[in-house]
């Protein structure tokens, strides 16, 4: 039997992989040269494994797509009116002076797990009845990385057990996986710097009576006043559709973040609940954000045969939430130095470097530097956070934030002048030395007290769901037999749970899961972790979490898993 | 070798909202589209067939043109061959008029030997096109069919009946309706769709894989299809109401008066739970 | 009243009548009366004769009865050739058949509609009697006006939409009814019809299927989706033990099962044939009790079409509570020693 081979592989159909199979057709079709491209994603189709926010600065989409305004490209509106707003239990207050980063007028918001649907869509379109052959393998997981020596030589994405017919080989990989297999890659050569510092978001799509298109919030404050990195974002989009959202840091203290129901508080302020009047809950998803930015990329981005882009290289840049305008442009590099690569037929590390050298030169890595420090400013400014948001937010609950503020400000006028200045001299770009970040799995402490909230008061019921309801709007399917999250040692789980459970909390697999995934199961006096596996949406905070390193996510067969659509 | 057809079918994809109207009806046009559930079972006994004694399997499908993607899903799946009938004049045909025109098409293969249907579709949702088809071809059939074992010319079924099963025998050729109790359709294999996708490519080994079809082609006459072809109209479509309602609640009482106020409540509404109860 | 009959085809199995049949005849009957026409039945099998009076009781005047050693066992061919034979021997096709959604009515029903080469509308959940204007003009032939005739009502597209379909052109018009929701009358043994034997010729070809084996066991499978009364525990049961309860309420109905919820059944207290919901089966009885039930979505969609959904939670915010159509707040463990005590008082006196 023939082997299956392709010039360029590309691993992970999400927005980084589409958009390298488009530049990589737009350059064979420019040249006149024939191509075999191959995406493998594991999603049934694709989009249904991508969920962003996403607020975008146009830049790339103009670069791939110049005519992305007429071409068809699903746009969900343009940002005509952008707030960073302060959110307490019973009111919201747009903040007198935000960063100009959170700035987002004249910015596109998508659908991204729609953009890759019709970008995917496109390329086919694109290629027909030209000597250039893009194949699309949804609901096919990359499993394994193959190599030859020190050469990758493509991925397996089947389990017949027969290799030749398994295996999908390629002359360039392209990692685009956010990670999810690319790991291995820079476990293998040893490729990571420093421990990357995730955060977990959660999005619901609602359909309202009002129409908010065009417009944009991001908010700080409520439900996430204890120091902790994060907050909400409301974006309207057209159709009368309402993205809603809440992203939450994993380097947490708290083993309980129960990042579905910090979202759930969330809605239940009056400010939110005013635009959920008379709508409905339409879809649900969560999905990791790699933020530690500049010092967690790997050290090389291309080895012999492959190369990595977008989140699986850490190109996030939390500065500004730009995440995927530069998960387009590293791939739209590394396509042209893989395009150029195989016309020298040399797809050797040496040649594949060039890619690295462009991005970090190129915008992508001047504004990443400008920010290395910015996502760690406030991991080491919590006190920032805990101490004087609630007091600030209460004045604001009172109706004068100014009295909150001026409360707070003599409570602890050394604590937060100093903290706010170092603060702010982290973010502008100020600090100096590398940055070595601690791992997420280290943060969550098993005594944490957490402090219980005010609920807001007045909210609809029925806006706000429990976390096993609101899993059925992920829409996830698993086939039968499906082991996608291993447990490597029960005896393990159980011990970490009972140190978590004697400081009154749940193991943060259990607190931090986003779809009702792990549970602590009581037996017969004793206590084990389960899981029920399909319920999962793939996000893979559980094995960021897992203090004991006792869990790891692997990429789920045959288009298993949530269905993203709209997020 | 035993030639199989397995009648597949693309319907619209209910389970997103692209393409419901605000009224419960499908815009077609707008509809994301699917290969029928009930269809990937007889897809998968057909590939089953194949796999255990050898056989040729034709994917058949009555649609507009882009039903031509379930043919490509079948041929992925395992599948040799793909036929699209398609023609405006089969527009609005019921149960009675798409399984005539869909026997012609057995007529236009030849000597077919077993004929698999979905036990029924989730647009249609008759479960009639497979005996029609039977009756029409005057072959004997098995509906329900959960098992199916092959000898030579011998086909040997467990089919579901009410409260049990059974098991039956018959010469070939037959037609199979294949319940949703049977093997569910396997995953497709990498190295199958990776050739699928190559052949295609090839514009001579696709004219030879899947062929288009219409009425003329296939012998099929007209006047006997389609809307004209067709005993059955749909008169008026209305939306359902959501089912349930405003619950009533017994609550912050005595655990006694609580369940008697829920009894009756229940008599009060005419929900006569006592009929319910042993005597 | 011996003419133009509306007409059904009685299920039975093993010299039983099936539940079916009574529906069928009381949903033709309602028909005969808004047609002003009586009611015929076809009975067929083998040893079948002394049913011919109790259908008569359920409301038909007229039985047209094979009795058969060949239609023993229902099988496709030899009941179609004696459903097609009775026709045959009438004058006039009747206006309307009428047979069971069933798994037999769904093999047989097709078959003869297109051996006639008439509609078939499948699986109904109304029928009614009423006139249709034709207007479209795509076939000149079908334009006109019709007085009385079959309106097969049915749901289309995942029970989301109901759908009239028409077929006045040709009779007879021929529908399925669903299962259990055709309102049967109440048995009237004094009731009186003509029982006509019909003798059928059988060809070779009718008899190319052979049953080698047919197996019922309906003691043992546990199909909660033909159960009228299903008694469901949630994670709120607590574990095998409180299974007990749940299965202590259940005893008390005639046709009662127990269900289950994914929780329930994925820690392993109950097995995966009760679960109700997504993953699971999908039920509508007549009665549905959630015990210690949340009520996810999930568990929704498998069971919201249930006549009567009583839930019993300790938490007053469960979502069940949003949909059931009565709830008791509180402890399981209190309440349904109480339910069934009081329960179990009205059996009795019903009984009386
Ligand atoms: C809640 C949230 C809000 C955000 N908001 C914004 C915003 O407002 N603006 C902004 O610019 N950025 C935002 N981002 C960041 C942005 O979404 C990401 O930076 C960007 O999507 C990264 O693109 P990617 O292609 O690397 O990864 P993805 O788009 O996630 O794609 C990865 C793809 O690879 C597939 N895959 C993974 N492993 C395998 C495997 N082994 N085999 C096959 N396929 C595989 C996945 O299924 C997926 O389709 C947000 C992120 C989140 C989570
Ligand atoms: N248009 C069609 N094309 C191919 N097969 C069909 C078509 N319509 C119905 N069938 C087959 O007939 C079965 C029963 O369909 P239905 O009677 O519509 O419920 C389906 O499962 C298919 O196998």
């Amino acid at each position: 039997m023939k082997r299956i081979e392709y010039d360029v592989l590309i691993v992970g159909g999400g927005i980084a992989g589409l958009t390298a199979a488009h530049r990589l057709v737009d350059a064979a079709k420019t040249a006149g040269t024939p191509l075999r491209i191959a995406v493998v994603e594991k999603a049934k189709n694709f989009g249904a494994h991508v969920l962003s926010g996403a607020v975008s600065n146009p830049r790339s989409v103009k670069k791939l797509f110049p005519d992305y305004e007429t071409n068809g490209f699903p746009l969900e509106g343009k940002c005509a009116e952008s707030h960073l707003t302060l959110l307490g239990a019973q009111r919201a207050k747009d903040m007198p002076f935000a960063p100009p980063e959170m700035n987002k007028t004249g910015y596109l918001i998508l659908s991204l797990s729609n953009v890759c649907a019709w970008m995917a869509e496109n390329l086919v379109e694109k290629t027909k009845d030209t000597a250039v052959a893009v194949d699309l393998y949804n609901g096919f997981a990359a499993q394994d990385i193959l190599y030859s020596g020190q050469r990758v030589t493509g991925v397996r994405v089947d389990d017949t057990g027969a290799p030749e017919q398994d295996n999908c080989y390629a002359k360039i990989t392209i990692f685009a996986d956010k990670g999810l297999l690319s790991r291995d890659l820079i476990e293998k050569f040893n490729l990571a710097q420093s421990n990357q510092t995730y955060a977990v978001g959660v999005k619901e799509i609602w359909e309202t009576d009002q129409d908010f298109s065009g417009k944009v919030w991001h908010t700080l404050g409520y439900p996430l006043m204890d120091g902790n990195f994060g907050g909400g974002f409301i974006y309207g989009l057209k159709d009368k559709k309402l993205a809603i959202g809440m992203v939450a840091g994993l380097d947490s203290e708290n083993p309980n973040l129960q990042p579905p129901q910090i979202l759930q508080a969330m809605k239940k302020t009056p400010f939110v609940q005013q635009m959920l009047k008379g709508g409905k809950l339409a879809r649900y998803g969560a999905s990791i954000i790699p933020e530690a930015g500049w010092f967690a990329m790997p050290k090389e981005l291309a080895v012999d045969g492959a190369m990595i882009a977008g989140d699986a290289a850490g190109t996030m840049d939390i500065k500004g939430f730009s995440g995927v305008d530069k998960a387009m442009e590293s791939a739209m590099i590394a396509a042209d130095v893989a395009f150029g690569a195989l016309q020298k037929n040399d797809i050797s590390k040496a040649a594949l470097a060039a890619y690295q050298e462009a991005l970090l030169d190129g915008w992508v890595g001047q504004e990443l530097k400008a920010s290395r420090y910015y996502r760690h400013a406030f991991h080491e400014n919590k006190a920032l956070f805990s101490d004087y948001l609630p007091v600030v937010l209460k004045g604001l609950d009172k109706g004068c934030m100014m009295s909150g503020g001026v409360k707070a400000f003599f409570s602890g006028p050394g604590g937060l002048i100093s903290g706010g200045l170092n603060l702010l001299k982290l973010m502008g770009g100020g600090g100096s030395g590398e940055l070595r970040l601690p791992e997420d799995r280290t943060c969550p402490k098993p005594k944490h007290n957490a402090v219980p909230l005010a609920e807001p008061e007045g909210f609809a019921k029925n806006s706000v769901y429990l976390t096993p309801d609101m899993v059925f709007y992920a829409h996830t399917h698993y086939h039968h037999g499906n082991d996608h999250i291993k447990e490597f040692d029960a005896a393990v789980c159980k011990k970490c749970i009972a140190r978590f459970e004697a400081g009154n909390n749940p193991p943060p697999c259990v607190g931090d899961c986003t779809a009702d995934v792990h549970s602590v199961l009581a037996k017969d006096g004793a206590k084990s972790h389960q899981m029920a596996l399909e319920n999962c949406v793939q996000c893979r905070t559980c094995e960021i979490v897992c203090p004991e390193k006792n869990i790891r996510v692997n990429p789920a067969l045959h288009g298993s898993g949530p269905d993203f659509r709209g997020l | 070798m035993l030639k199989v057809v397995v009648f597949i079918k693309q319907v619209p994809d209910t389970s997103s909202k692209a393409g419901v109207n605000p009224d419960g009806t499908i815009d077609r046009a707008r509809a994301k589209r699917m290969l029928n559930n009930f269809d990937r079972y007889a897809l998968q006994k057909a590939i089953e067939i194949k796999r255990s004694v050898g056989a040729e399997v034709t994917c058949v499908t009555m649609g507009p043109p882009p039903a031509i993607e379930v043919l490509v899903e079948g041929l992925e799946h395992g599948a040799d061959y793909g036929i699209l009938l398609t023609d405006k004049r089969l527009a609005a045909s019921d149960t009675l008029a798409t399984a005539y025109a869909l026997h012609k098409v057995v007529g236009y293969i030849g000597q077919v030997d077993i004929i698999l249907t979905g036990l029924q579709t989730t647009d249609g949702d008759t479960a009639q096109v497979g005996p029609q088809i039977a009756e029409r071809l005057d072959l004997p059939q098995i509906s329900y069919c959960e098992s199916l074992t092959i000898t030579g010319k011998t086909a040997k079924a467990r089919r579901v009946v009410e409260g049990g099963f059974q098991n039956v025998e018959t010469a070939m050729p037959l037609l199979i309706t294949v319940a949703n109790s049977a093997t569910p359709l396997g995953h497709k294999r990498f190295i199958e769709v990776a050739q699928v996708k190559e052949m295609l490519r090839t514009p001579e080994e696709r004219a030879r894989r899947i062929k288009s079809v219409s009425l003329d082609d296939v012998g099929a006459d007209a006047a006997r299809t389609g809307l004209v072809g067709s005993p059955t109209v749909v008169g008026k479509t209305w939306k359902l109401g959501e089912v349930g309602g405003s619950c009533k609640v017994f609550e912050g009482e005595a655990v006694e008066t609580e369940v008697a106020r829920l009894l009756e409540s229940l008599a009060a509404d005419s929900r006569n739970i006592a009929e319910m109860l042993h005597g | 009243m011996v003419k133009n009959n509306v007409t059904v085809v009685a299920e039975q199995l093993q010299g039983d009548l099936q539940q079916i049949t009574p529906e069928l005849l009381g949903a033709a009957r309602e028909l005969a009366q808004k047609l002003g026409t009586g009611v015929s039945c076809f009975l067929l099998g083998h040893n079948v004769a002394p049913m011919a009076q109790r259908i008569i009781a359920m409301g038909a005047d007229i039985v047209y009865l094979v009795d058969d050693l060949a239609l023993k066992e229902y099988t496709t061919l030899p009941y179609r050739r004696a459903v097609l034979t009775i026709l045959k021997s009438m004058a006039d096709p009747p206006p309307i058949i009428l047979m069971g959604s069933t798994t037999i009515g769904r093999d047989l029903a097709p078959r003869v509609a297109a051996s006639l080469e008439v509609g078939l509308t499948a699986d109904c959940t109304e029928l009614d009697i009423g006139d249709y204007e034709h207007k479209g003009k795509a076939d000149p032939h079908k334009v006109g006006t019709f007085n009385n005739i079959l309106y097969a009502i049915r749901p289309s597209f995942g029970e989301s939409l109901k759908a009239r379909i028409l077929g006045p052109w040709k009779n007879p018009q021929m529908a399925t009814t669903r299962i259990g929701v055709m309102q049967p009358l109440p048995l009237d043994n004094s009731r009186t019809g003509r029982i006509i034997a019909v003798p059928v010729t059988f060809d070779t070809a009718d008899f190319r299927l052979k049953v080698v084996e047919t197996v019922r066991d309906v003691s043992k499978a546990v199909d909660i989706t033909a159960a009228k009364v299903i008694v469901s525990g949630g994670f709120g049961v607590g574990g095998v033990d409180g299974f007990a309860v749940v299965r202590d309420l259940v005893s008390i109905f005639n046709e009662g099962v127990v269900g289950a919820s994914r929780r329930a059944v994925d820690s392993g207290w109950i097995p995966y044939a009760h679960q109700v919901g997504q993953t699971g089966k999908t039920v509508r009885p007549e009665l549905y009790i959630a015990l210690g039930i949340s009520g996810a979505i999930q568990h929704r969609v498998g069971m919201n079409n249930s006549k009567i959904i009583i839930a019993v939670n300790k938490d007053a915010d469960a979502p069940i509570f949003k949909f059931a159509h009565y709830g008791i707040v509180g402890d399981l463990f209190q309440v349904v020693p109480v339910l069934k005590r009081e329960l179990t008082k009205l059996a009795k006196a019903k009984s009386l």
